[in-house]
This record gives structure tokens, sequence and C-alpha cells, in this order.
């Protein structure tokens, strides 16, 4: 009955899967340790990862500000710690940095604190935050947000900032999981052994949770600016970091992905973009070109957008052996004229805050 | 078995219904559909985009905001630390780097360089055993400098397969190698640099094409 996993994935010889060949227990059982695997372990690396140079994300307010925020994915309602690990350093002891997990639709908070103990940069160790979600969280996306303080007369600078979700232990916990709200049924061992009848059941909830799994994000890009910085140094030193998405970002900020081909032809699988937009007032927007999409930005805050695989592999493909693509803000025309500039200032015009793309 | 890289459409539920024999290609797809996801949606990668003062000839004060280019700094023109997080995966074998970069050799008399060593992050630490020497990029062998043209230029470990590296010192650029112990550890990919300015830094998870059940 246990929904026992190896650690490894079990993969089944598929000579043994073709006609005229008996179904034996071994393939089914791999089969059924590979979905508990896959559940359990898939989408647990790196859902937040960002690093910033010197005197860029520095902050001496001695009560907490908050500076920086991220959409990720939920990889399951069964993922329920996230742990975030934050370099950062400051001369004097009391600095800290509060990490807040919130969803959109429960309006549901959790937060974790952390003292920080470097006092030079990348001097001995990170520190790491846990967050622990204790209701059951419905959405497949959340809202990371980074608060700083530091101590009375010094400052606290953040280096880099990395989160991922704790992968399940085995046996999966009896009962229905979900992603989403889409189901996933644990798959019990004992009901696969020998002089067992393979029952309809087995063949029709795998089909599903293949389908289930296919839906869960991984994250493609995820950059937020710095805001509300600060330091009693002046600006050529320190505290100026980009608050927002700038006209060198149509080079710099993408990444190079892979995505599955075919995943346009199959319901339910999107690359979904959040944008956390600034400045809007009235019937102003912001037009950007993002992953061959044109895309309407109208109101301030967060605001999500479904994108399809378009355009074409990049040449890199041939190395990785996957269908690699560069996810991001594009070089055009629009994008220069519209991301922040010496023409387009900070000060009197809207912008892009936070980038999120998350992928199937 | 040969890994699928793509999302193929599923059999249809009824070909699993009882009283419907069960066919060799109704198996055959569950088999493929699970070696995608385990084998491929389930690589490890992380994307960490590197962000930079903004003050300066070549960048934009606060109040103007984003990044026009990214000038190698002063700051950065000696020898400089990063340290990137890495939550790898049990398909962590191998680890390839892609990072994005300006490299500046005017008016300094540095070089610049680029080392990346493997470590693990025991006692969360940032200087772990080393579990790679790692791979070094030097200029006009790999890196490129720019001095009039900001842009960015662009490394690449490759993805070709090697075995576990025995080398005291640093390799020229090839994947980076995980040991068996450590494949879903909390690795610390260190990126060591001189007279560079890192623009992004992306780790990969290799994907083997062919793996034996």
């Amino acid at each position: 009955m246990s929904n026992s996993f190896t650690s490894t994935p079990t993969l089944v010889d598929p000579s043994r899967l073709t006609a005229t060949q008996t179904i034996r227990t071994t393939e089914i059982a791999k089969l059924a340790d590979l979905q508990n695997h896959c559940f359990a372990i898939c989408g647990t690396h790196n859902i937040l990862s960002q690093t910033y140079d010197d005197s860029c994300f520095v902050q001496d307010s001695t009560s907490f500000v908050e500076m920086s925020k991220w959409y990720i994915p939920m990889i399951s309602q069964s993922h329920d710690e996230l742990k975030i690990r934050v370099n950062a350093f400051c001369g004097t002891a009391g600095a800290q940095v509060r990490f807040t997990l919130s969803f959109a639709f429960s309006a549901n908070t959790y937060t974790d604190t952390v003292t920080i103990t470097d006092t030079s940069r990348y001097g001995s160790a990170f520190n790491v935050a846990t967050i622990s979600i204790t209701n059951t969280e419905t959405e497949q996306f959340a809202i990371l947000t980074l608060e700083a303080k530091a101590p009375t007369g010094d400052e606290v600078e953040v280096l880099g900032v990395q989160a991922s979700w704790t992968a399940l232990a085995s046996p999966l916990s009896a009962g229905k999981h979900y992603i989403g709200t889409d189901e996933f049924v644990p798959v019990g061992q004992s009901r696969q052994g020998a002089d067992l009848p393979l029952s309809s059941r087995f063949g029709v909830q795998s089909l599903s949770n293949i389908a289930t799994l296919r839906k869960r994000g991984r994250v493609l890009l995820c950059w937020s600016g710095v805001s509300n910085a600060s330091s009693t140094s002046g600006l050529s030193l320190a505290a100026n970091p980009p608050i927002g998405l700038g006209y060198g970002d149509q080079t710099n900020m993408s990444s190079v992905v892979a995505l599955p081909l075919g995943m346009n032809e199959i319901d339910g699988l999107n690359i979904t973009l959040f944008l956390f937009a600034v400045g809007l007032s009235g019937s102003n927007t912001i037009v950007l070109e993002i992953f061959n999409h044109r895309l309407t930005v109208s109101t301030n805050g967060w605001s999500s957008f479904n994108l399809q695989i378009v355009g074409s592999e990049l040449s890199i493909s041939d190395e990785f052996g996957l269908s690699m693509f560069s996810v991001g803000v594009h070089t055009s025309d629009n994008n220069a004229r519209n991301l922040l500039s010496i023409n387009k200032l900070i000060a009197t015009n809207a912008y892009i805050s936070s980038i999120s793309i998350i992928g199937v | 078995m040969l890994i699928p890289t793509s999302f193929n459409r599923l059999p249809s539920n009824e070909g699993c219904h009882n009283g419907q024999i069960v066919m060799g290609t109704t198996l055959g797809q569950i088999s493929n559909g699970l070696a995608q996801v385990s084998n491929v949606k389930a690589l490890g990668e992380a994307h960490y985009q590197v962000s930079h003062s903004l003050y300066g000839n070549n960048g934009f004060g606060s109040l103007i905001g984003g990044t026009n280019q990214v000038e190698v700094l002063s700051t950065y023109k000696v020898d400089r630390e990063y340290n990137f997080l890495y939550q790898s995966t049990h398909l962590s074998n191998q680890l390839a780097v892609l990072i994005k970069y300006n490299a500046y050799d005017e008016n300094t008399s540095l070089t610049p360089d680029l080392k990346i060593v493997l470590r693990d992050t025991a006692s969360n630490s940032y200087s772990g055993t080393i579990l790679d020497n790692g791979v070094r990029f030097q200029v006009g062998l790999h890196l490129q400098t720019n001095y009039q043209d900001l842009n960015a230029r662009q490394i690449f470990t490759g993805c070709q397969q090697i075995d576990a590296p025995t080398s005291a010192s640093y390799d020229f650029p090839r994947p980076l190698f995980v040991p068996s112990g450590n494949r879903g550890d909390l690795l610390n990919v260190q990126v060591l640099t001189t007279s560079v300015a890192l623009i992004s830094v992306h780790i990969y998870d290799i994907y083997i094409p062919e793996v034996t059940p």
C-alpha cells in the first residue's frame, strides 16, 4: 500500500512494453515508483535566483523596508516548506532580512525572519529562512517579498537570494495530492505485486498523473528590481541599484531555457508571465515585447499573461540536446521606446519593477 | 531507453478501461511520458541575473532607473568572488554553466579571467569542500574583451559528458562534475573573476538522451 519511491528515477525497459510481451509486475512497479518520485522531487531545484553586485542592495533603515518581490510557482499543495538562502552581511550585529510568502486569492501570508551573521562580503556563511505553509493553498503561484533592516548606525547589504521547495520523502502520504487544483494520486506499490490484477484504475490514474505533473511550474526567469535602497554614502558609492526594467535589459534580461515542444498543442500547458507595474495613471499603459509577444500592462501592481512558444530554437539546442529558447525581454524598437532610459526617466514614467516567467 | 524531450500526446483513458485489451503501446506511452517528466522536465536549472550599481559613465542614476550597458566598473577590476547556490537534483551528474559577461582590458594592467569551482555547502559555508576544481576561461582563448562595444558576451562550458576529473587545477572549459554523494545537495557554484562584470549566470543539469533502465 505504501506510496514509496526511490530517489533516482527508475525507468522501464521499453522492449518489455511492446506487443506480444507479458506485462510483468517489474515494469508496473517501476512505473508506480517513477510517478511517486516525479511528484516528490520534480521542481525542487532553484525557483528563485538573483545576485547583486557590490553596494547595490543596501539598506540603512532600522525598521523593515520592502525592497524586492517575486512571483514563484507552488509546485504542489503537499510541498509546504520553502527554504530561502540569503547572502548578506553587515558590520554590526542585528541586521535582519524578512521574507513573506503571500497568496493573492486566499490572502494568507507566511513569514520568516533571519538574522544576518556575516560581517563582510561572502565572509563565512549564508543564512537560511524557512517558510512553512500551514493552510491548504490551492493556488499555483505565490508572491515572495523581501524586507531588510539594519542595526542603528550601520547598513545591511544583500548579495544574493536563492530559494527552493523541500522535496518530499518516501513514502508519499496516502490520499490525493494537488498541483493547484489538479489531482495527483500516488501509486501504492503493494497493489502492483505479482498475482494481483492490473487494474483499469492504474492506467487511468497514471495518465491523469502525467497530465498533472506536466503542469508543474518551472522558473525560466525571475527578477526583481530593488526598491527603497538607502545608504549614508552618496549615490556614486552605494544604494544605486536597478529599480525597474531599463533600456539595456533588452539584451541582458533573458534566460536560455529548454521548452518542451508539443506544449502548445496540449490544453492547460502555458508559460505564465507576471509583471509588476509602478507609476501608471489614468489611461497610461506600458507596452512591452517579451518572448515574441507584445503585451500591454494597464494597471499598477501585478499583471499576468499566458504565453506560448513562438519563434525559433537557438542554435545552442544542439549542445543541450533540447529545444532551447531565449526567454525574456526582446531587443526591439518598441522596447527601446518604452523601457526606462535617459529619455524615459523613472521619476516621470511608469515602469516594470518585477518580472517572473514560469514555464512547464 | 531513449528519453523523449517533448510532451507527446497521451493515449486515451478509454484504452485503459475495463474490458479493453491492454496494448503495449499504451504502457509504452505511459512509460515515455513519465520518463520525459523525470529525466527532462525535472532537470535542475538556475537563472541568476546579476544586478549592478547603475552609477557610472555607462550606467544611469537611480532617479532614471534601468541599465543601459554593464561596464566593468573600477571596483570590479580586481579579483572578485561570487557564490551562486544551486539546489541540485538526483540527475545532477554534471552541470553546464552559461555566463553572460563583459570583460575589459583597456586602461588596466589586469588581464580578464574567469574561473568556476564547485563546492559543497556544509554548514552553509561559502568555502565548503571543493567537489570539482573547475574550469578557467581565459582572454584570447574564451573571453572576448569589449572596450568600445559594451554589449553582453557569452561563454559556455558545453554539455559534453565527461568522466570524473582528476586534475588538481583548472581545466579548459567543460561541465562541472558532481560526485554521486552530492547529487541532490545544495551546491555552491563559485565564480572567480578578474576584470569581468557578470551579467547573468545560468546553471543546468545536463540532459542524457539515452539511459539504461
